[in-house]
């Protein structure tokens, strides 16, 4: 009978124990900030429109998908690198790639994922108790980086779905109508110049202003063929004393100009000791010297160089392509491979996504370079063809005489449009607009003809095939494809 | 809580009731084995026909008060059991001998144990001897067609732990494989263990056996009880082997000029299809030809095993010690595994009702990691040699074929070693209460560290291999997973009633924590100068993450047996897990099996062909909670990824950055199995034949399936959500024989499965799940949806190869509506693929793939034959599966100019009319897309072990104080035939919907060993 002693304290014992059973499941998750705290500080504010610029660096953004969409598939470059590496970037040149080549879902997530960032942003930062006009400030840049996001997406696919909150609902399964979303970002346009400062402090520079969101939306005028508002906005950026030419051509890639007076607006890249995060882009490097510092896809071709030759620019020429065997102005000599695929003769890279080997400092080669997404020489352009298009041919000298001075060129008198675009391609050559321009510009089925592109169908690349698969076919392809 | 403090207090009032006393006289004695004369503990010793009896002691003694007249019947598990008069006298000394029936035989089962012929569930043994003659790091590894409805897919890497499937793949979320109860302690992982620490190991296969470990029960339960000391005999053993592994069926890559033909005719083909220029590459550039494979390694790999244990015991006490070392090196050259175990167990009668005891595992193992050379090595161009002179690594033409890394630098610059310690230890206390209840309280704990240290010298071998940053890289994390059981147990038996119970609580913690850190400029003065500490201040970098889960149990169950003849087992288990939602956290885990014993009845009296038969049935659900903790909890994203910069020059600041990134489901309940397992067991021809058939059915309701989500939210991928049904039916037969003709013994096993996997539903608006994701295209070579096994390959059907122009511009589709005839695949090129135009459209497109097979066999098998005849014994092991498939994905990996394999350059199209198998040479763009020529057939048969042994006669080792010596010779995994092209065909994935998917795996390697037995 003495057992009976042992057990009931046992008993008891365990009872005790367990008696709170609930709270011995219940604690909030180790090793993570939950997402309910989030969004309640102005320091939450500022890091939410922080991580939107920081998306800008990434892979889908600025590296392959960029190069591979945006200029492989104009007459500007092809592949590069050796004879069979990524030979699917072939099927960009060559008009081949179907619904699932990953590349066209790796664009669109890119820009996607950029989005929800902005709108997380946008959807939640109003509620917040914080600095007035700060949180004005941060809601127009996510704004601003909504409208550059939507303009790559309408561009490359035609209709797209737009989310503009979170959460998102069913509407990401839809198509808005190409008229809509260029709407769409008119307005999250106007949002942004009405709110955004035209500087910022030394500290911020680099921040979206009003005037990046006025020349973006110069150049959105220009796709929706309103010439009126193009030549108006760019006049506005013109004029607002802002901005100016930097002298020397060369020189407007190089990181001594970055943000400067020419600077509209860069995705900002820097090189920092012992933080890989930020220092990670791989912009440069997919584009560098093959064999020296990169791999060497996106390559300028002899089309282009035979543009620059007919124009007899040959400082634009320097600068834009780097031939095997230059010595830059920084000293570097340009070595690498002896062969590049898809070039006869001699190897060359594209010389504005150089970036000289002294300030290499630390990650993927040449992170440090900000990627020129907006310039005031283009805003001359586009202000020109604006005022071109409405018939107003004087009024495009001007511009387009600042623009082509600088790379000792003669002035214009009387400028046609295809002046003031042959001017654009020798001016933004490599920079990713050449393609989207070609198509603007009708001109893509005669130029890209021998390619293998499609009227009719290569106006935009085709829905990534997943997408259609998820949205139970509600998310229709583009014809053709 | 309420219910629980009712079980208790029932069990306590049944305990009560008082045993009828009458006329008695004392009888004491000692019980002793009759084959060996050690003394037995714990034989129980009733009087006939009455519930009144004791228990042996730690030496055997037992003393009971019993009518002058009894009978005392003495019965222990694995022996005869005994019936003795006591006709007066006082003392009584007992010799059992050893049964020769299994249904004897002791069986553990959850949180106890049972006489397997009271088992009503799917339970199977297996024994020590079946798994220490084999040479593996793990004692998993061994299990490989030694039971019925277990599938053991073994990686060749050393150490690494396989994928073990008990009756097929039930679910497709992160963990399908299952839980191991190690001494009572529940844990994911034995690799820590040697086979000689290890006595047997059960499968508890169907639900209800399983059920009472409800928490996470749904992948089967496999315990392992490590060794105890019987009895207080000191005994000394001592056991080890060594031998080598060598690479078998060696898998033959294009070479040299081979490989320069390839190339030039793939680039040929693609410069045709471009239009533009195309000049060969000269074979006199590139004269040398290497197999990579041979530069990465080993001919001859060592292994070797020692292991000496002591065992035996005091008055009130029993020990075990044993201390063990294990070395394997792998096949590729660094790769090495080494570890020490050290083992210990102590239980001691501290006072008359009182037992108290621990049992502690410690291991510590040393390992030297390698980087993923096999991909390298099948890719790289097999033309440079390895090296240009002694010192210079050869930098592969500098580019010229590609960015390819040379296999051999990679390997030689890989600096990564691990060493960790893991130790499972745990105490209890055992109170018996009256004479029926047991109450047993134990804390066990299973702490695991881990140590890495990474460095990365500074090479320079091409422009695209090379580190010139000297980085250092360290980590350290550690787990503790603490278990605090409490059970009380009742035993008792009235008449022709047999009643067992028992009643328990369980809490669980698990938590672990880890610390990484980095820097560069870490100069390389030896290993000592290896440290963060001398490296450039300015690039540290550090990190650390940490977990914590945490469990709550209740459980309980009952057993009732009348007369041998019908049994009756149920389980009942409240669980409770903090990775679910508060609201979700507990569920219900019920079970019950019932079996008749046929030849107990008397109408089977009088038939002499079954010894014994019984039916059994039983049902149960168990639940799987291994998802990653707190995934339905929405959480921020942080760090430099997310940070930009801003300012210029001398004035730029680090915005640091943070948002939400991913999207968490809105609820998330237990997935859960309810299987239903009908089966015979039984004995026939005078034991000589045993049998077991079961059929089981196993249906996982609420399976954890991803939701995947659209790019266009932007958010992550997918999330998980209870979305599916997935359905396991099987067949399970496993036949014995075991006789003796004279001094010749000999026994034969045979295992048989048959398993089909479905997923049986999904919910209303849950899309299939794509899986497979090649890393070369990013294409899905898998899809998991309703009628289809799990991870089902999934592509276009190649029903042919275009011979020339002709043929593509024959292969046409008419539109019905207006007749226009168009090119089905414009594209193609002679060479290519043609494809199955699946929906006739005259498109191939996404939704021309089909369903191209499982990676899921269908059907194992497992033969074993054991022969033995005057002390020399031999043994062989067969196993075979089929049914499945194999993504032989590694030939479609290309971003260039890859290598290929000798099959292909043999088989390939090299023009009109050379074959309408293979493709030409250009593995890229549609060729690439997954497709039926690259799904290859995966079974195989392969003889597991060969074992010749001699055992020296007792009578010239007694002389030298030796009980026993026996000698071995083996060979694990000597021959494998299989049709598939590639290394192996165990492509061991522990992802459910990407299994079998070949991207180069550890090769196959057979081991050859001699080892030696000595017990003193």
């Amino acid at each position: 009978m003495k057992a009976y002693k042992w057990i009931f304290p046992l008993l008891m014992l365990t009872m005790v124990v367990f008696s709170s059973c609930q709270d011995y499941l219940d604690f909030e998750p180790e090793n993570t900030i939950p997402a309910e705290g989030f969004f309640e500080t102005q320091e939450h504010a500022e890091q939410a429109v922080n991580s939107v610029y920081a998306h800008f660096r990434s892979w889908e953004m600025v590296s392959f998908a960029f190069i591979i969409m945006q200029e492989v598939t104009s007459d500007n470059a092809v592949k590069g690198s050796a004879v069979g590496d990524a030979s699917f970037i072939n099927d960009y040149d060559n008009f081949a790639f179907t619904p699932n080549q990953f590349v066209l879902k790796d664009y669109w997530a890119g820009r996607y994922r950029g989005i929800n960032k902005a709108n997380q942003a946008i959807t939640n930062i109003p509620a917040i108790t914080m600095n007035e006009s700060l949180k004005t400030r941060l809601i127009g840049e996510a704004k601003f980086l909504r409208a550059l996001l939507y303009f790559d997406l309408v561009r490359a696919y035609g209709d797209v779905p737009t989310p503009l909150s979170v959460p998102v609902g069913p509407e990401i399964n839809f198509r808005t109508p190409k008229t809509q979303v260029y709407e769409y970002i008119e307005q999250d346009l106007l949002d942004a110049i009405a709110v955004l400062p035209d500087t910022y402090d030394a500290a911020n520079k680099g921040r979206a202003t009003a005037g990046a969101a006025k020349g973006l939306l110069a150049k959105v005028y220009l796709y929706m063929e309103r010439w009126g508002d193009a030549e108006r906005l760019a006049t506005e950026v013109v004029t607002s004393g802002n901005y100016s030419l930097e002298p020397n051509f060369y020189n407007v890639f190089r990181v001594a100009a970055e943000n400067g007076p020419e600077s509209v607006f860069e995705i900002q890249a820097q090189q920092i000791e012992g933080n890989w995060g930020v220092s990670f882009s791989q912009h440069a490097e997919v584009q560098s010297v093959r064999g020296q510092w990169g791999w060497g896809f996106n390559i300028p071709t002899d089309d282009l160089a035979a543009a620059f030759d007919a124009a007899g620019d040959q400082i634009r020429k320097a600068a834009t392509i780097l031939y095997k065997g230059d010595t830059t102005p920084d000293g570097d000599i340009i070595a690498g491979v002896p062969s590049l695929e898809g070039i006869e003769g001699t190897p060359r890279y594209n010389g504005k996504a150089y970036y000289p080997s002294s300030q290499q400092l630390f990650g993927p080669y040449g992170s440090g370079q900000n990627i020129r997404v907006l310039r005031f020489a283009e805003i001359l352009l586009i202000q020109a063809e604006a005022r071109i298009r409405q018939g107003n041919a004087s009024g495009a000298v001007e511009p387009l005489k600042l623009v082509r001075n600088r790379v000792d060129l003669p002035e214009i008198s009387s400028p046609t449009l295809d002046d003031v675009l042959l001017e654009r391609r020798l001016e933004l050559a490599m920079e990713g607009d050449r393609f989207f321009d070609l198509v603007r510009t009708g001109k893509a089925a005669s130029a890209l003809a021998s390619k293998g592109f499609v009227a009719g169908k290569h106006e935009v690349f085709a829905v990534p095939q997943e997408l259609i698969d998820l949205s139970e076919g509600n998310l229709t392809q583009n014809p053709g494809y | 809580m309420k219910k629980i403090k009712l079980l208790f207090i029932l069990i306590l009032a049944l305990g009560m009731i008082p045993a009828a006393m009458a006329q008695q006289v004392r009888v004491s004695g000692q019980v002793k084995n009759a084959t060996n004369g050690e003394t037995l503990p714990g034989v129980t010793v009733v009087v006939k026909g009455t519930t009144s009896g004791t228990s042996t002691d730690i030496d055997g003694r037992f003393s009971i008060e019993v009518p002058s007249s009894a009978i005392l019947v003495f019965s222990f598990v694995g022996m005869e059991t005994q019936e003795v008069p006591v006709q007066g006298r006082t003392t009584l000394n007992v010799s059992l001998s050893t049964s020769a029936s299994m249904l004897d035989e002791v069986v553990v089962v959850g949180y106890g144990s049972a006489k397997r012929m009271d088992l009503t569930g799917s339970i199977t043994t297996v024994k020590a001897k079946d798994l220490a003659y084999q040479a593996v790091a793990n004692p998993a590894q061994a299990l490989q067609g030694k039971v019925a409805g277990v599938q053991v897919t073994n990686s060749g890497s050393p150490g690494s732990s396989p994928v073990i499937r008990i009756r097929g793949l039930g679910t497709v979320s992160s963990s399908s494989s299952p839980l191991y109860v190690v001494d009572g302690i529940l844990t994911n992982d034995i690799s820590y263990l040697g086979t000689n620490d290890i006595e047997n190991i059960t499968f508890l296969k169907d639900a209800s056996s399983s059920a009472i470990y409800g928490v996470r029960a749904a992948n089967g339960v496999i315990i392992v009880t490590t060794k105890r000391s019987q009895s207080r005999e000191a005994r000394i053993s001592y056991s080890g082997y060594t031998g080598f592994q060598k690479v078998v069926n060696k898998f033959e890559l294009a070479k040299g000029r081979q490989y320069i033909d390839l190339v030039n005719e793939k680039n040929q083909l693609l410069a045709e299809a471009s239009g533009s220029s195309f000049t060969p590459i000269d074979p006199a550039e590139y004269p040398d030809e290497i197999d990579w494979y041979d530069e990465v390694l080993r001919e001859k790999a060592l292994t070797q095993s020692h292991d000496i244990s002591v065992m035996g015991g005091s008055a009130k006490s029993l020990y075990t010690f044993g201390a063990s070392w294990f070395m394997q090196e792998g096949l590729v050259k660094g790769h090495d595994y080494d570890r020490i175990n050290i083992r210990s167990s102590l239980e001691s009668e501290v006072m008359k009702n009182l037992k108290v005891g621990y049992s502690a595992n410690l291991s510590t193992y040393k390992f030297k990691d390698v980087p993923g050379v096999f991909y390298n090595s099948y890719v790289a161009p097999p033309v440079f040699t390895a090296k240009l002179n002694d010192s210079t690594f050869n930098p592969m033409g500098s580019g010229s074929l590609g960015n390819f890394s040379n296999p051999a630098a990679q390997l030689y610059y890989f600096n990564s070693r691990s060493n960790g310690i893991r130790i499972m230890g745990s105490a209890f206390a055992e109170l018996k209460i009256l004479e029926h209840f047991k109450l047993k309280t134990s804390y066990g704990m299973d702490y695991g560290s881990n140590r890495n240290r990474s460095y990365t010298p500074y090479y320079v071998v091409s422009e695209t291999q090379v580190d010139t940053n000297r980085t250092l890289s360290r980590s350290m994390n550690y787990s503790t997973d603490g278990f605090w059981d409490n059970t009380l147990t009742y035993e008792n038996t009235f008449g022709k009633h047999k009643v067992t119970a028992m009643a328990g609580i369980s809490a669980q913690e698990f938590r672990n924590l880890g610390l990484s850190g980095s820097r560069s400029g870490v100069e390389n003065y030896g290993d000592q100068s290896l440290y963060l500490g001398f490296g450039d201040q300015t690039t540290s970098n550090s990190g650390d993450f940490g977990s914590k889960i945490t469990a709550l149990s209740y459980f309980g169950r009952a057993t009732y047996n009348y007369m041998d003849k019908y049994l009756f087992t149920g389980t009942l288990r409240y669980d409770g897990s903090s990775v679910f939602p508060s609201d979700e956290r507990f569920d219900l885990f019920p079970s019950v099996g019932l079996g008749w014993v046929m030849t107990n009845e008397d109408f089977m009296q009088n038939q002499s062909i079954f010894d014994f038969l019984k039916l059994r049935a039983s049902w149960g659900v168990t639940g799987n909670n291994r998802i990653p903790a707190n995934i339905y909890t929405l959480t921020i994203a942080k760090g430099g990824e997310l940070s930009t910069a801003f300012g210029q020059g001398g004035n730029v600041v680090i915005a640091e950055g943070a948002n939400i990134t991913s999207a968490v489901p809105p609820t998330l309940r237990w997935e859960k199995v309810k299987e239903f397992d009908i089966a015979f067991e039984g004995l026939a021809v005078d034991n000589k034949l045993s049998f077991e058939l079961d059929y089981y059915h196993r249906l996982t309701v609420d399976g954890i399936f991803p939701t995947t989500l659209s790019a266009t939210a932007g958010t992550s991928g997918s999330y998980l959500q209870n979305n599916g049904d997935f359905l396991n039916q099987g067949i399970e037969l496993t036949l014995g024989w075991a006789d003796n003709a004279g001094d010749f013994n000999y026994s034969f096993n045979t295992n048989f499965t048959y398993n089909k996997n479905e997923v049986k539903e999904l919910l209303e608006g849950t899309l299939g799940l794509f899986g497979g994701n090649l890393p070369v295209g990013g294409f899905f070579s898998t899809y998991t949806i309703v009628g289809e096994p799990i991870g089902s390959y999934y592509g276009r059907n190649v029903v042919g190869i275009f011979q020339n122009d002709d043929e593509i511009n024959n292969y046409t589709w008419t539109n019905p509506e207006t007749n226009e005839e168009v090119l089905i695949q414009p594209n193609a090129k002679p060479g290519d693929f043609k494809y199955e135009d699946v929906d006739n459209n005259g498109l191939i497109d996404a939704k021309d793939r089909v369903f191209l097979g499982s990676a899921l066999p269908t059907y194992l098998f497992g033969f074993n034959a054991t022969l033995e005849y005057k002390g020399v014994d031999f043994s062989v092991d067969i196993y075979a599966q089929g049914g499945n498939k194999i993504y032989n994905a590694k030939r479609a990996q290309r971003l260039g100019n890859e290598n290929y394999d000798l099959d292909f350059y043999e088989n390939r199209w090299t023009g009109e009319g050379s074959t309408n198998e293979y493709p030409s040479a250009d593995l890229t763009a549609d060729n690439m897309l997954p497709n039926s020529w690259y799904i290859e057939p995966g079974g195989f048969v392969r003889i597991r072990n060969i074992q010749v042994g001699y055992t020296i006669p007792e009578k010239v080792v007694t002389k030298l104080g030796i009980r026993s010596v026996r000698f071995y010779v083996n060979t694990s995994n000597p021959f494998t035939f299989f049709k598939y092209n590639g290394f192996s065909p165990e492509i061991a994935s522990s992802s459910p919907t990407s299994q079998g998917i070949d991207l180069n795996v550890y090769p196959m390697s057979a081991t050859y060993n001699f080892g030696v037995n000595v017990n003193f």
